[in-house]
């Protein structure tokens, strides 16, 4: 495992990491909450509170979980802080918590926040882990605003709930429907793949270990290398849609 | 036992209980607020119906409210009652506002299944604070029935009668919670000195002069007679009771004519009368005519039917006019068709003759509501087509096969 600088932890998860348009997790959230800007801006904070905290007490706890029961143990440590989350925006931010319904309680099953816990959290120290959750937390957030500011622009002629007067007449209403958003997902992951790609970055056709993003961070790469598997075994599906 | 293998379950043992205690601390802490938020999201809601209300108490509803109203809520400004009704479907909730005096302040639909076009014919007619029920009380309360959603309608109305009920029984007063048909069944009972008899409408094969309805009591142990509000009850026996300030001799003769009309079923029908439509004749000792009848309604004309028919029984005087009219059977559609089972309906072909009887449309269309609510023709619906088609060619083919069994003299 490479040691890499604070900084890096955080810009790898906003770039050559990010959970969305390189890892491509938390799809299922990100197609629901993107019709607009305020609720993808929500959804992006609750998530990455979440991502935060559980990173931070995963890692803080990290030898003292055994390993047969990590995974129960993330759940219900990352269950715990959202359902901290659902009562304070409940009590303080009532509309918010009404908009975001029942996805807010699904950032407990979001791809992302499971991952870095497995994959980052449980190896690397508390700092680290905080840094790696604020950084793959700021790049969620951003791809959620940015794919909702298309949508919601395009689609309803707004941006967050402001009417925007000459796109009211020329609103492309599919792209706010779950066949545009799929649309707009596929737009941004190929644009961001063109970005990469011209800097040499992110081999994404490649379906081994070593064309993973996050092959640095995981314990079987070089295994999976040697051994030319295509598919890393156990727990180790970096990879898999929300 | 090593401790090894505890270790993982007093690990997961040990984190449940530190997220309980942090939950538990949370909840603490926000669960007031949370409380409050809602407590003032109800009452916003209930100042919807009843703008003037401040503050509001939550009341309880016993049982000797109406069964429908499910929440009410006192303030200095009146009540709010909250009613769970069904209309073309089940949990439309309604919120109505009454305000110190007894009358309606304003409604609102809290939550509904009706289908959307039901509801958009009904609720922004009546919801609001302009409804049309506004300012009605309880000895006013007419219900607002609209044309094509007739249960949508017809439940909303339920809904606000019962909150004025509920107003009054909030406010210590007795209101009749009964039903027309169980007070008319008491009434029946009453009349005769019976208890817990069920009594159906007699069928009237005669004219019975003097009388509005008659009643027989399931058991055989007498007959009730209506005139205007009163029920004057006769025994199996010829024993008249409770007669108060009626005709002891119209009671009378009406019993004797009763119990002396026999029907005799005509077994060879005349060849000309409709077969399809009339499926039996029989003819009274006073020379009257009663026929069984199948009509092709909604269920039988439309592909999306099951083919039942509606049986209909109808009696016409020697003279030529319908004397009784009963819907025996049918499977029309629900808060459409139906309206064919109902007294309302019948009384329209009473006293008709065959010049009256017209069939209202050509040909139904299953894409057309061909029935407006302003036509006046005897027995047609609105919002039934298919079902006012076929009832009114039965009726006519009972008037066709009137004048052949009148033009040939046809015996039993």
């Amino acid at each position: 495992m490479t040691k890499d600088s604070k900084l890096m932890i955080v810009l790898r998860g906003i770039i050559m990491e990010n959970p969305i348009l390189i890892l491509v997790l938390g799809t299922c959230p990100t197609l629901a909450t993107t019709t607009s800007v305020i609720s993808a801006f929500s959804m992006g904070i609750a998530a990455t509170v979440v991502l935060i905290c559980s990173n931070v007490v995963i890692s803080a706890l990290r030898k003292v979980i055994p390993d047969v029961v990590r995974i129960p143990c993330y759940i219900v440590i990352i269950a715990a802080f959202v359902t901290v989350v659902q009562m304070l925006l409940q009590a303080y931010l009532p509309d918010i918590y009404e908009m975001l319904g029942v996805y807010l309680a699904l950032i407990v099953v979001n791809c992302i926040i499971l991952g870095r816990a497995e994959m980052y959290a449980r190896k690397n120290s508390v700092l680290d882990s905080a840094l790696d959750g604020i950084g793959m937390g700021i790049g969620f957030l951003l791809a959620l605003i940015l794919m909702a500011t298309v949508r919601e622009v395009f689609g309803n002629g707004s941006f967050a709930g402001l009417a925007i007067p000459f796109l009211q007449n020329y609103k492309i209403s599919v792209l706010v429907q779950a066949p545009g958003g799929f649309f707009v997902y596929g737009a941004m992951i190929a644009l961001m793949n063109l970005i990469t790609a011209k800097q040499g970055g992110v081999k994404r056709k490649s379906f081994s270990c070593e064309g993973c993003p996050s092959s640095g961070h995981c314990q079987q790469s070089t295994a999976c290398a040697s051994a030319g598997a295509v598919k890393p075994t156990g727990d180790e599906n970096h990879n898999e849609e929300a | 036992m090593k401790f090894a293998h505890f270790k993982p379950a007093i690990v997961l043992c040990s984190i449940c209980i530190a997220v309980g205690l942090l939950l538990s601390l949370v909840n603490m802490l926000t669960a007031p607020i949370i409380q409050a938020a809602t407590d003032a999201a109800a009452n916003e809601a209930l100042l919807v119906v009843l703008p003037d209300g401040k503050t509001f108490e939550k009341i309880t509803i016993d049982d000797s409210y109406p069964a429908i109203v499910k929440e009410g809520y006192r303030s200095d400004a009146g009540f709010v009652f909250q009613m769970s009704v069904t209309g073309k479907s089940s949990g439309l909730i309604i919120m109505c506002g009454i305000s110190k005096e007894g009358k309606i302040v304003g409604t609102k639909v809290i939550a509904d299944q009706e289908t959307d076009s039901y509801a958009a014919k009904v609720f922004p007619s009546v919801e609001g604070l302009d409804g049309v029920y506004k300012d009605m009380d309880l000895s006013g309360f007419a219900p607002h029935l609209v044309a094509g959603a007739t249960l949508t309608s017809k439940a909303y109305g339920e809904a606000i009668k019962a909150a004025l009920q509920a107003f009054a029984i909030a406010n210590g007063g007795s209101v009749d919670l009964r039903t027309p048909e169980q007070i008319l069944q008491e009434n029946c009972n009453a009349a005769l000195g019976t208890t817990g008899v069920t009594f159906s409408r007699w069928f009237a094969t005669e004219i019975v002069e003097g009388i509005d309805a008659v009643y027989t009591a399931a058991d055989n142990s007498g007959r009730v007679y209506v005139i205007g509000e009163s029920f004057i009850g006769v025994k199996a026996d010829g024993t008249v009771v409770n007669l108060g300030s009626a005709s002891e001799a119209v009671i009378k003769a009406a019993d004797a004519l009763i119990k002396a009309s026999t029907l005799t079923e005509i077994t060879t029908i005349p060849e000309g009368i409709n077969t399809k439509t009339v499926k039996k004749i029989y003819v009274t000792s006073t020379g009257n005519y009663v026929f069984e009848l199948e009509a092709k309604g909604y269920q039988s004309l439309t592909s999306y039917g099951n083919g039942t028919p509606i049986k209909i029984r109808l009696s016409i005087s020697a003279e030529g006019k319908i004397i009784d009219c009963l819907t025996v059977s049918h499977a029309e559609s629900k808060g459409f068709g139906d309206v064919c089972a109902t007294e309302e309906y019948y009384e329209e072909f009473r006293g008709a003759s065959a010049s009256d009887i017209t069939v209202s449309v050509v040909s139904p269309d299953d894409h057309l509501s061909q029935i407006t609510p302003d036509n006046t023709d005897i027995g047609a619906i609105s919002g039934a087509t298919f079902t006012t088609y076929g009832y009114q060619k039965a009726v006519k083919a009972a008037f066709e096969a009137y004048e052949l069994l009148i033009a040939g003299g046809e015996e039993a």
